[in-house]
């Protein structure tokens, strides 16, 4: 298991498109032990602490680390804002996502 | 020879009133958007649009491309617009509201505004009483089309603007005590006090707001207006007991007749107050100027401690009869100190008034509001809600006859969020709206069940899903009230329940044990395949297994998880093996929630049985919605991952055995994908 902690960085990303996403899932596996931290996990098994104000690269910047989720925050461009009017769609400024805790998101018996 | 100049002046004036537009308006038309402006800050309309009609912006949310806010500043300047309704915008708290009106030559030529703000025949200027307030209030809260919503908003929130043109209007001495006024380009007999205060809008914008006692909107009510709205300016206490007052239990015109003064009207004997011995003569020195400045200053009956009027450095200089006392600038600045603060609490204590009726949503018994079964491509819809209601608003507690319905408000997303979360959406909002049903609301709660029939049903694929329910009907003193309340929902929500016990794990290692072929049932020494390590010892896989009468049942984490039975249910699954699933779309207001699983058997191929097994999890609340937060708009979107095909947020999974655990990340892409089988709902 390879860990490595993302440097912290304030960026704002362009929208991402929903199938570049998909197809690079994100898991969350909970908190560390001191409770400020979180663990999330990347394509090729690949996990990396995060917390508070991490940039994870095409997801966005960590918003926060809880007990049963991990926000993480993307801020639209100007650019993509202007697109999104045009087009009549809602233009918001913030994309939240909600990541549920993966042990929550396919419990079992 | 005064006195037939004025008779003629003023016979001119009525003629020229008849056939060419004059002014008589209350406040000058900037005056009336900046005291409207401020009323709409001081009431609690920002609130009740965001928490009980889901207005994401507030005042400031667009209805017709303009924000709430425009629609009312601007409906309180068009009041004077055309200029013959500006005759009813008077209102003598010294007489019956029947001859209340403007008089001109003792003849009265407008009808009193207390009346005005409630006639439904205005006409001219279009129809813009409380009575039309209320109908396109609830035509915009019940409309199914975006358009005629936003229609039914704007016309509701101008004709606010007009009503509280009214009040504000009642705030100056000139409307409350028949002075006309009438001028023509400034030409004629203009108002000082509605001249300074266009001058002076920075007295508005730093005012305090005075809002009135709530019990006046409980008196007995009068025929000609028996909205309770009439007393915000006229209680009719001042008229019975001829005592001037300065309490907030009062009307407004009460308060500005009986304590000011208008350009026309000092010292008049028209009016019993104020009265030469309701003030002392004081000499002040000019500040500016350094000169000596003579002041009546009110000291007693009703408001006291300010300038009522001046007497003009030129009365030693002036011939009798001609009035040595006016109103000056410092006079104004005091009526101003006291006259705008009412003018602005008592336009925000009627726009309270209009929305003070409040209805609570909670979730219903069974905990969950809809339930659906999903439709391939998402396009499944919910056709009933059932939740539970009561009248919340303060102060009035008798129940409530009416008729009830319910809208929600979503929006369309350009994709299926249950595939892609992330899909487009709208600016524009979708409505579904209910079947009405007639229900008496109370204190109490009530559960109901509301019907969406198609066309107007709920689609499963559907974001930023607000619920609203409307009524319509009496409340409290009155007779046709419209009450809303909202609730913020959580997005439609896919469970996902599987048994994915095709798949075993030995040491690590996926055995695909529903490869019958590979991995036949386990008979000691005849068929071993399953003695993975043969040792002798076996099955060391286990799987598939076969379950029959399945329940589901979501609940509250705050309770604790229920038994699932027939009786009681969300979803039943008659039977299961693997790969299939079940999905229930459902809607609830929590952000995590229960879910209570029964299984009533389940079989393994080689024999092995359980029975009765009950299992307890925890779910997310699934999040598509808008919001705003700190001035930003914020989209919150649940994210969905990929198991077997299945896009999900959350799925309940069946496993072998306990040794499956430790496989389990290696069956995120195993074929075969998991199979949809239609569950049970229960009937509604």
């Amino acid at each position: 298991m390879k860990r490595c902690t993302l440097i912290l960085a304030l960026v704002a990303v362009a929208v991402l498109a929903a199938s570049a996403l998909y197809a690079q899932p994100l898991r969350y596996w909970g908190k560390t032990p001191g409770g400020q931290t979180g663990w999330i996990e990347m394509p090729q098994g690949q996990y990396f602490e995060v917390g508070v104000g991490t940039v994870i690269p095409g997801w966005g910047r960590v918003k926060e680390v809880g007990d049963f989720h991990l926000i993480v925050e993307q801020a639209l461009t100007e650019h993509a804002k202007d697109q999104l009017q045009q087009q009549g769609l809602m233009a918001y400024d913030v994309l939240r996502i909600r990541i549920p805790r993966e042990d929550l998101r396919r419990p079992h018996r | 020879m005064r006195s037939a100049l004025v008779v003629m002046l003023t016979l001119c004036a009525l003629l020229q009133s008849l056939f060419v537009p004059t002014r008589a308006e209350g406040f000058d038309l900037r005056a009336h958007e900046v005291i409207s402006f401020r009323a709409v800050l001081a009431s609690r309309l920002d609130q009740v649009l965001r928490e009980q009609m889901g207005f994401l912006r507030g005042r400031t949310e667009p209805v017709n491309g303009r924000p709430v806010l425009t629609w009312i500043t601007e409906g309180s300047r068009l009041e004077d617009s055309p200029i013959f309704r500006v005759r009813h915008h008077f209102h003598n708290p010294t007489l019956p509201w029947d001859q209340a009106g403007l008089r001109v030559l003792g003849v009265q030529i407008g009808e009193s505004s207390v009346i005005w703000g409630q006639d439904r025949g205005q006409v001219i200027g279009g129809n813009h009483s409380w009575h039309d307030a209320r109908a396109a209030f609830f035509r915009a809260l019940t409309a199914s089309t975006n358009s005629e919503r936003q229609q039914g908003f704007a016309e509701t929130f101008q004709t606010l603007g007009h009503l509280i043109h009214l009040i504000q209007d009642a705030a100056s001495p000139a409307h409350t005590r028949n002075d006309a006024h009438l001028s023509y380009s400034g030409i004629g007999d203009p108002d000082s006090f509605h001249t300074w205060a266009e001058l002076n809008l920075g007295a508005i914008l730093s005012s305090s707001s005075t809002q009135f006692d709530p019990s006046i909107l409980a008196l007995s009510t009068n025929s000609l207006a028996p909205i309770p709205i009439a007393h915000i300016i006229d209680t009719e206490r001042y008229r019975q007991t001829r005592i001037p007052e300065a309490g907030t239990n009062i009307g407004i015109a009460e308060y500005s007749n009986a304590n000011f003064f208008s350009d026309d009207t000092i010292f008049s004997p028209d009016f019993p107050f104020p009265r030469i011995s309701s003030a002392d003569l004081i000499t002040e020195r000019d500040s500016k100027t350094g000169e000596l400045r003579r002041y009546f200053v009110k000291t007693r009956d009703g408001e006291v401690g300010y300038r009522l009027a001046t007497i003009s450095a030129l009365f030693k200089f002036l011939p009798a009869p001609i009035p040595v006392v006016a109103l000056d600038d410092f006079v104004l600045q005091d009526y101003g100190r006291l006259l705008f603060p009412r003018a602005i609490g008592y336009s925000a204590g009627l726009l309270d008034y209009f929305f003070r009726g409040r209805i609570e949503i909670a979730p219903p018994a069974r905990f969950v509001y809809g339930l659906a079964q999903f439709v391939e491509g998402n396009a499944g819809a919910f056709t009933k809600l059932r939740f539970k209601v009561r009248n919340a608003t303060p102060n009035e507690e008798t129940p409530l006859p009416g008729q009830l319905i319910a809208v929600v408000q979503y929006r369309k997303p350009f994709g299926n969020l249950f595939e892609n979360p992330f899909a487009d959406l709208p600016a524009a909002l979708s409505f579904a709206v209910s079947l009405p049903q007639t229900v008496t609301l109370t204190r109490d709660f009530t559960e109901l069940t509301f019907d969406f029939p198609d066309p107007n049903a709920i689609p499963t694929n559907a974001a930023d899903v607000f619920l609203t329910v409307v009524y319509r009907g009496p409340l409290g003193l009155e007779a046709d009230a419209v009450l809303v309340g909202g609730k913020d929902l959580f997005e439609p929500d896919p469970v996902d329940w599987a048994n994915v016990t095709d798949y075993d794990c030995f040491q690590g290692t996926l055995v695909n044990v529903g490869n019958s072929t590979l991995f036949p049932p386990f008979v000691p020494r005849l068929q071993t395949q399953r003695d993975l390590n043969q040792d002798g010892f076996g099955p060391d896989v286990l799987g598939p297994w076969t379950e029959r009468g399945l329940f589901l049942k979501t609940f509250p984490l705050s309770q604790p998880p229920p038994d699932p039975s027939l009786t009681d249910f969300d979803l039943q699954l008659p039977a299961r093996t693997a790969p299939q699933y079940a999905r229930l779309v459902l809607l609830q207001d929590q952000p995590a929630y229960g879910l209570a699983l029964f299984t009533t058997a389940a079989q393994e191929v080689s024999g092995l049985q359980f029975f009765n097994d009950r299992v307890a999890v925890r779910f997310d609340g699934v999040s598509n919605r808008l919001f705003v937060e700190n001035g930003e708009l914020i989209r919150e979107v649940t994210l969905f991952d990929l198991y077997r095909g299945l896009s999900f947020t959350h799925l309940h999974l069946f496993l072998s055995s306990d040794a499956m655990p430790a496989c389990l990340p290696q069956t995120v892409t195993a074929p075969p994908a998991l199979m949809r089988i239609p569950g049970i709902l229960p009937a509604e």
